[in-house]
């Protein structure tokens, strides 16, 4: 074997455990272990423990010393103190129990091991084994805790099919076996004073049970699927956090006449299935959950939200219309006219204030806004004032018939009319008709001396004085209302009333992208008011500012970021308002609304006090990568395909993917392959439901994002429901595409530039069908003079499709060959073409732990394609062989297996260069970056590859 | 998506109801049997984790006339022809002794089982578990196989299956892993044909099922410790003629005149039972 070594340099996969120590957060994320100083959002360190083995939990020993195990292994973490502010993590040797580890706990000099036989082994702090403790419950255990003090030493097993069986160590008597839940208990935890268990299961609930007593105390319904992980909050056992399949976090409080548990909160953070891990640190109210999308959260319990309640009564007549500024001081109209500023004594509490009458009334139903620090209020008749400070700062007249207004600066504001928009300008009270083309203005902004209007068509209009103007179609949706428009650096951000949010380029309003703000699926019942706002706070993993959007979900408001896709304020309000107005200032948001017969002033900090940033950790997918590719153009941007319906389009910084945007309305089932045009202007990916998406590329401002441009129309002849794409290609303008149905078909892709707009048409050219079986891999081939189709299938064989064009709108396929390869599917091809002896090497890497090269040469007197076997390794992993890479810079083919071993191989010979193993379960994709090796499936991690010639080019 | 949907989408799905099976998984042993020809000149056989009883409708169709086929599960099994159920616990030593009552104390030729645990998304567990599993239907079958017999098994082919493939290497002549083409590509599922069996001195079933010890300490203290070298891969088998359905290629919708089909026999009570019906009740909300 030549010296080829791979370092783990990034690790983004699911997030298995997480411990509260002081200040500092464990997370057991693969193999590895990363600690965080959580209330600064500063990582570390991270530390690998374990060689393949994932870390499933955490215990501290002392205060510079933690173990952690997971699967089988365990082993000790020193936490180095460098110089008081810089620390390290130092690794002690790997050690292996003969079960599964269930749980671990430490006690006086004593560590106690929980096992999935329930067994529980004494070790003492050299990890010698003392003493097994065994009860007559022989079970096998999916979770378990153990309680030890000086006086009493419990273990709470949770079974497969035998409830939660409580029993003593040193008795080895069982004190109890808990029934309540129906099927499989994955979590149990003890409360501080050993009294008290909660569990939680495979039946959705969570259950709160009494230990001494032998009663269930109360039992919580909420989640919508399975349970993974519940634990008490704090020492009164009245308040339980819960973790689980449905990706949310959830907060019990004990009704202890009710006996239930009611859920008070629903965290929504997480992306994909599972919220896996779940720590709570008690003292500071704080809890972190860690999802299976790799994404560390904070959640605060302590809340400064504060709702403050008028009554209408305190004014002459209804409300019409309510502002609310930055500084939390609100504006209400009355239907007569009338016009009450309300004071906060000062802006950190709200709870003291009080309401003034303007002395300057306006004509019936008068409408307010705020801009910055300013009130504004017009009548429909076109009588208006500007208040700021409580000073009436100028006098507005405009033409009557005022259906709405948009402040767009300090002293201008956008007038809509029953007939007339105009732009009136408070310095000289001069007013300024715009085209009567924009109508049913909805939303305006003024940026860089540009005017940005928003319509309730879905319209977007930008004009500015020198007469240049452009506009374009932003939204198609049924409820297509933009709702309001964000400038963003050199790109503006617009929303709409059915949720979804559009970035758009200034001047020329090409639309970068287009989504949903919330995903799918996290989302009950969508009818969002969307509105952005850009917050002053920047956290680690973003350069620059968050984006944040607020809208009405079923009874409450929603704050959550746009890129990260997590809430950070949840509001219950009672449902959508006609009359509400929300504001920000660097720390807390003003929710100020009308609920008949009352007014309500909410404020409530957006981030906590406690920590910089709510996420620690930003992760990748919560669901398997299918596929990846880096771009033909930038080596950094790399694009990744999910099982999760999503694609993610990140930069490879720093040893991790962060994610540049993350496209979720484009397919509706797992994505399986994509790849990038030459050029890099576009990623095409293809998933379920027969979809082929082509996205166009943009970078602006060192962001990128990308646009959908459509699918392939192949929905018009489907009669296959279930029609996966499984693979394409792409040879110039030609897209062939493998679908499940054993069919493939090529299509010409058109591409369409005009100035604000990309259009691609598709036209098919050819389709035809193999056989019944689903194919696997499709490449256009261009060899010996002419174009060819490689195909492979789960019937194990490479086909060969010779390529004619017929005319300008039809291609014909010609079947050339038919040779069996594998025993099962091929689960990945490439090629290379050798130029120098004209032929075409065919590498394959199949389900039935095979790999293949086959050499295909051309019989110029046969005019026939000849394959020949060149070398085969049919246990060339010891289960399927999901994934392979070539690097023809140093002869190299690299195979992923899902035995979890990564193996280079010489392209030529087939000999084996090197094995490794990696924690990445479910392994989808390999690529190799320059001398990095991605690795992705659940989670992702990349690899330095350091060889013999690496490591002489660097000495030279 | 509904009953009708999967009906539509999933050949083996259809197939199954319409030939009376309670599971499509019945193909899987049914394109074993093609392949190894298992069931061939059989008299005894088991069938473990049987519920909901499609294999046990397999080895009523498929095994010789004569032959006694005995089905084991926690669960209980809707009678099926010629198949005696047991509802017990495969790891509790009297099981044995239930199955061999039935066979008048003659030994069985083949034991099969289809057992899956609940799987939950974390690999290394659900490995563990299905690992757990086939031991436990190793132990059960060691006890009660004629030597020369036959264990077939579902497995996760995951990280440490060469592990697994090792150790029954060490109690059948011949270990081979299958793939029926019923089973689908993109899933870790396969099956491991182990036939030959040989009894290893030292090797007590009935001492391994009555302690506590793991099966794979148990196989280190008994046969030695496993070396790293030793681990090996089984020869692979694609069962099923190419021309039988793949299990992963899609195949036209049925035409909309096309009335689903009833199940064979309605699932077991799941564990969520009671959330689904809360939430039909209005009792869960989504948030």
């Amino acid at each position: 074997m030549s010296n080829i070594e791979l370092i783990p340099i990034a690790n983004q996969k699911p997030v298995t455990s997480l411990k509260f120590f002081g200040n500092l957060l464990f997370a057991g994320i693969g193999n590895c272990v990363r600690v965080y100083l959580w209330r600064k959002n500063k990582q570390i360190d991270e530390c690998q423990v374990f060689e393949i083995n994932r870390v499933h939990g955490i215990e501290i020993i002392s205060d510079t010393r933690v173990i952690a195990w997971g699967g089988t292994s365990y082993g000790f973490l020193d936490i180095v103190d460098l110089d008081g502010t810089n620390f390290k993590l130092k690794c002690e040797q790997e050690h292996h129990f003969t079960d599964w580890i269930v749980s671990m706990k430490f006690w006086g000099h004593t560590i106690y091991l929980l096992s999935a036989h329930n067994e529980v082994c004494e070790l003492d702090e050299d990890l010698e084994i003392l003493k097994y403790h065994h009860c007559d419950e022989k079970s096998i255990l999916y979770s378990g805790k153990l309680y030890i003090t000086d006086d009493v030493r419990l273990a709470a097993a949770g079974t497969v099919l035998n409830g939660i069986v409580v029993w003593n160590l040193d008795t080895e008597q069982v004190i109890g076996v808990f029934k309540s839940h129906k099927g499989v208990i994955f979590d149990v935890s003890w409360s501080s004073n050993g009294k008290k268990i909660v569990s939680c299961s495979d039946d959705r609930s969570i259950c709160v049970v009494d230990v001494a007593s032998n009663q269930i105390d109360a039992i919580g319904w909420g989640h919508t699927s399975r349970v993974w992980r519940a634990q008490f909050l704090g020492d009164d056992s009245k308040t339980i956090i819960s973790t689980g399949e449905d990706c949310t976090a959830r907060v019990w409080e004990l009704s202890p006449n009710e006996r239930v548990l009611a859920c008070r909160r629903t965290l929504n953070a997480h992306q994909g299935r599972n919220v896996w891990s779940l720590s709570i640190n008690a003292e500071e109210h704080v809890a972190a959950t860690g999802g299976g999308d790799g994404k560390v959260m904070l959640w605060d319990f302590d809340t400064d939200l504060k709702n403050l309640v008028f009554d209408m009564s305190l004014f002459d007549s209804r409300v019409r219309s309510c502002s609310v500024n930055a500084k939390g001081e609100c504006m209400v109209s009355t239907v007569e006219g009338k016009l009450h500023i309300y004071y906060p004594e000062d802006s950190s509490s709200t709870f003291s204030g009080q309401w003034i009458e303007c002395k300057k009334s306006l004509n019936r139903m008068p409408l307010t806004k705020c801009f910055r620090n300013r009130f504004f209020a017009i009548s429909p008749v076109g009588d208006g004032v500007i208040y700021s400070d409580g000073i009436l700062i100028s006098e507005i007249t405009v033409p009557k018939g005022v259906v709405d207004f948009h402040v767009i600066c300090n002293d201008m504001i956008v007038v809509c009319g029953q007939d007339y928009n105009a732009i009136y300008d408070c310095t000289n009270s001069t007013l300024k008709y715009l085209d009567p083309e924009y109508t049913g203005i909805t939303a305006a902004c003024l940026y860089d001396g540009y005017l940005i209007l928003g319509t309730k068509r879905g319209d977007l209009y930008l004009t500015n004085d020198s007469s240049s103007s452009s506009n374009i179609r932003a939204f198609d949706s049924k409820s297509n209302v933009i709702t309001s428009i964000t400038p963003l650096g050199q790109v503006i951000v617009a929303t709409s009333q059915s949720g979804e949010h559009g970035v758009f380029a200034i001047p020329s309003l090409r639309r970068l992208c287009k989504d949903k703000s919330r995903r799918k699926g996290t989302i009950d019942g969508t009818n969002m008011e969307g509105n952005s706002i850009i917050s002053s706070s920047t956290n680690v993993y973003e350069r620059g500012n968050n984006l944040l959007f607020y809208g009405f979900q079923n009874e409450s408001l929603v704050l959550w970021h746009s890129k990260y896709n997590y809430e950070l304020e949840s509001i219950e309000c009672g449902g959508s308002h006609r009359s509400y107005d929300v504001c920000f200032n660097d720390r807390k948001m003003f929710f100020f609304y009308v609920r008949s017969p009352k007014l309500v002033l909410s404020s409530v900090s957006v981030f906590s006090p406690k920590f910089c940033s709510s996420m620690l950790s930003s992760g990748t997918h919560g669901r398997e990568i299918r596929c990846l590719e880096v771009s033909p153009i930038n080596p950094e941007i790399i694009a990744l395909g999910s099982e999760d319906t999503t694609i993610t389009i990140g930069k490879i910084v720093d040893g991790y993917v962060a994610a540049e945007c993350v496209l979720k309305n484009g397919h509706i089932s797992a994505v399986q392959c994509l790849h990038w045009t030459a050029d890099g202007r576009f990623l095409l990916t293809g998933g379920g439901k027969g979809e082929l998406i082509a996205w166009e590329v943009t970078t602006i401002d060192n962001r990128v994002y990308a646009n959908l441009m459509g699918s392939t129309p192949i929905a018009l002849d489907r009669d296959i429901s279930e029609l996966r794409v499984m693979a394409f290609s792409i040879f110039m303008d030609l897209v062939v595409v493998a679908y499940s149905d054993s069919s493939f078909r090529i299509w010409s892709m058109d591409i369409d530039l005009e100035s604000n707009s990309t259009n691609i048409n598709w036209k098919l050219l050819c389709k035809q069908k193999y056989m019944e079986c689903c194919l696997l891999n499709i490449d256009f081939v261009q060899a010996w003079g002419r174009l060819w189709l490689l195909i492979s299938s789960t019937d194990g064989h490479l086909v060969i499709y010779r390529i004619k064009k017929r005319g300008e709108s039809k291609i014909n396929a010609l079947m050339e060959l038919r040779f069996k390869i594998h025993k099962s599917g091929i689960r990945d091809a490439k090629y290379i073409f050798n130029v120098t002896d004209n032929e075409v090497w065919y590498y394959t890497s199949g389900d039935d732990n095979a790999l293949f090269a086959t050499k295909l040469w051309f019989n110029e007197e046969t005019k026939h394609i000849i394959p020949e076997t060149v070398f085969k390794d049919e246990n060339a992993h010891t289960s399927s062989l999901t994934s392979l890479t070539i690097d023809t810079s140093h002869n190299w083919l690299i195979t992923a297996g899902s035995d979890q071993k990564v193996r280079f191989w010489d392209m030529y010979t087939g000999s084996l260069l090197g094995s490794f193993i990696t924690d990445v379960c479910d392994t989808g994709a390999i690529t190799k970056v320059a001398n990095k090796l991605v690795i992705a499936g659940v989670g992702l991690a990349i690899y330095e590859i350091k060889s013999d010639d690496s490591v002489q080019k660097s000495s030279n | 998506m509904g009953k009708s949907s999967k009906d539509k989408r999933d050949k083996y799905y259809r197939k199954a109801k319409e030939e009376g099976y309670r599971a499509r998984s019945a193909y899987k042993l049914l394109q074993l049997n093609e392949e190894f020809k298992f069931l061939d000149g059989i008299t005894n056989v088991v069938d473990l984790c049987a519920a909901p009883g499609s294999w046990s409708q397999v080895l009523s169709k498929c095994a010789p006339k004569d032959s006694k086929i005995v089905s084991v599960d926690l669960q209980p099994i809707s009678p099926i022809d010629n198949v005696i159920t047991i509802q017990a616990d495969i790891t509790h030593p009297n099981t044995v002794t239930k199955i061999l009552d039935h066979f008048d104390g003659v030994k069985a030729d083949i034991v099969i089982s289809d057992g899956a645990p609940d799987v939950t998304g974390l690999h290394d567990l659900d490995e563990y578990l299905q690992a757990q599993l086939v031991y436990s239907a190793l132990q059960l079958a060691t006890a009660v196989l004629k030597t020369g017999g036959t264990f077939v098994a579902k497995i996760f082919r995951g990280r440490d299956i060469d592990l697994m493939y090792a150790q029954l290497g060490r109690l059948f002549a011949d270990v081979t892993c299958a793939k029926p083409r019923s089973s689908r590509g993109s899933s870790l599922e396969s099956f491991i044909v182990c036939r030959n069996y040989t009894p290893r001195p030292g090797w007590d079933p009935i001492e391994l099922i009555n302690q506590r010890m793991s099966t794979t300490a148990y196989f280190a203290n008994v046969l030695g410790p496993m070396n790293i070298s030793e681990r090996v891969v089984a020869p692979f088998a694609s069962c099923g003629d190419l021309s039988a359905y793949d299990s992963d290629a899609s195949y036209p919708d049925i035409s909309g005149s096309y009335k689903p089909l009833a199940p064979t026999q309605t699932p077991i009570s799941p564990a969520y039972q009671n959330a689904l019906q809360m939430k039909r009740d209005g009792l869960i909300k989504r948030y």
